[in-house]
């Protein structure tokens, strides 16, 4: 179990959707990736030294999405900000060392926002991240699933929040994180936190720290599959989620 | 000499037989679960195993599969010639062994037909085939999901999220695509709606064969009613305490177990 990439297949986000703006951070600037973006004008990304802030207006729906691609050892603070009725989803997927601050600003009303992130980590990779979901105005909606699958020495920093501001009321936020530790040296901390100030709003939050219990490897042993392929089997089955949990259409 | 022959002849039916189990003792975290368990099964036949709770039943079907928590102290099991308590329980399901659970186990996000697809490529290749192509294993699937009266959508379904009469369907399922020599029931009745166990019982009738064999663990006289068993064995104690013909599951329902238990 040395190299992850090579035991699993990644889900091949660009064949289920071919669309997908990608942008790819090299260390220092973010280059725009091979394919031209699709539906995401450069007029809507604001780059400056520190941040990369990509600016939805009102009534924009960015229904491919977003693919943030980190190279090795890269920092990189991404602002997204949505204004009425604007809606998108970000998918990252990260295999190496690295920083991602991740702030969501649900600026208009109805304004609606999905994450996920797959971190796959081996060796002595550490990925931090942050997000928040800023919810500022009413009916706003933010959905995040982080999931990690983490070996050897690695180590995966997950700090989440969710921030609904006074007058968000109607609004719904969720927050999940599940991580599989596939080895003793490998290490997660996660926090996932609410910040409520409104009343009429539902959310939800939640963290899972854990291997693969010994009773799912029996069973499938008991159904002619080793030991070594019913991990494969169980990973790669929780990895494909970050696809099909999609719920975005 | 005669004594000799006779000897022999009789080893040679215990071996030529589809499995042999001889004075078995197992231990669960150092109490003896299994006390000298003895058991040979041609193929073709099918045993009811039948008990109180704790006399061994599940610990037998567990054993046969290769459970890692139950400890071989002594004895011998033989599967087709061969020492099984050898092998590992993957290689074991390879060769034919098969248990339906009584609660099988929820996997998050693993798809029933790729899991099923893995476990039967799995058997083929420690047969020296080839891996099935997906378009044969859809057919095969679709099939199989009739015969146990489960809806396509099932396709897409997860080993989650189940009902517990559908989870015991897809043990069915699984013994529908991967055909087992072997066969194990460990209480599929319990837990099963009348509808659920009148689908399970019409699939189990297909299911039989001339060269497959069972081993039925019930509280109930439910399905033998509905498949004939040709032994019915009374566990006690961890071992068989009678063995008699299927008016002995009838007894059992009528007056209990509790004469038996005074014979170990």
């Amino acid at each position: 179990m040395k190299n992850l990439k090579l035991m699993f297949e990644l889900p091949n986000l660009f064949r289920i959707y071919p669309q997908l703006n990608r942008l790819v951070f090299k260390k220092g600037f973010l280059e725009k990736a091979d394919s031209d973006f699709t539906d995401l004008r450069l007029s809507q990304i604001e780059i400056n030294n520190s941040q990369t802030s990509i600016n939805l207006s009102k009534n924009k729906v960015l229904k491919s999405g977003l693919y943030l691609k980190l190279e090795d050892e890269v920092n990189c603070r991404v602002v997204l900000n949505l204004q009425e009725y604007s809606k998108t989803r970000v998918f990252v997927i990260q295999e190496k060392t690295g920083n991602l601050n991740l702030e969501i600003n649900l600026e208009g009303r109805e304004a609606n926002v999905e994450i996920h992130v797959l971190s796959l980590l081996g060796e002595f990779s550490i990925f931090n991240l942050d997000t928040i979901s800023n919810h500022k105005s009413e009916i706003t909606t933010s959905k995040v699933i982080v999931k990690s699958v983490l070996d050897d020495s690695s180590k995966f920093v997950f700090l989440g929040r969710i921030r609904i501001e006074k007058h968000s009321e109607k609004s719904v936020a969720s927050l999940l994180n599940k991580n599989i530790i596939l080895s003793d040296k490998a290490k997660v901390e996660t926090m996932p936190e609410l910040e409520i100030l409104a009343s009429d709003v539902k959310c939800s939050h939640g963290a899972s720290v854990g291997g693969i219990s010994p009773e799912i490897l029996c069973y499938l042993q008991t159904r002619g599959i080793g030991p070594e392929e019913a991990k494969n089997l169980v990973i790669q089955s929780y990895i494909s989620e970050i696809v099909n949990l999609s719920s975005f259409s | 000499m005669i004594l000799n022959l006779v000897d022999i002849v009789e080893r040679l039916k215990f071996f030529s037989g589809m499995l042999g189990v001889k004075n078995l003792h197992v231990n669960i975290d150092s109490k003896e679960v299994l006390k000298g368990l003895n058991l040979s099964i041609n193929p073709g036949e099918t045993h009811a195993i039948m008990g109180p709770n704790g006399s061994g039943k599940s610990t037998t079907a567990g054993v046969l599969s290769g459970k890692k928590e139950l400890l071989v102290i002594s004895g011998e099991v033989d599967f087709f010639g061969k020492s099984l308590l050898e092998l590992s329980p993957e290689d074991r399901a390879n060769s034919g062994i098969f248990v339906a659970w009584q609660y099988p186990v929820e996997i998050p996000g693993v798809n029933i037909a790729s899991f099923l697809k893995a476990a039967l490529n799995s058997k083929r290749k420690y047969l020296g085939l080839e891996d099935i192509t997906s378009g044969d294993f859809l057919k095969l699937f679709k099939e199989k999901l009739e015969l146990i009266n489960l809806d396509e959508k099932f396709l897409y379904r997860t080993l989650e999220g189940l009902s517990g009469g559908e989870r015991k369907k897809i043990e069915i399922l699984q013994l529908a695509i991967l055909e087992p020599k072997l066969i194990i029931l460990d209480e599929l009745d319990s837990g099963l709606d009348t509808d659920s166990l009148k689908d399970v019982i019409k699939a189990l009738k297909t299911l039989q064969k001339p060269d497959n064999s069972w081993i039925i663990i019930t509280h109930y006289t439910t399905i033998l009613e509905n498949i004939d068993p040709d032994f019915v064995h009374i566990f006690s104690g961890g071992k068989i305490a009678k063995t008699g013909g299927k008016e002995l599951a009838q007894e059992i329902e009528k007056s209990g177990f509790e004469k038996f238990k005074a014979n170990v």
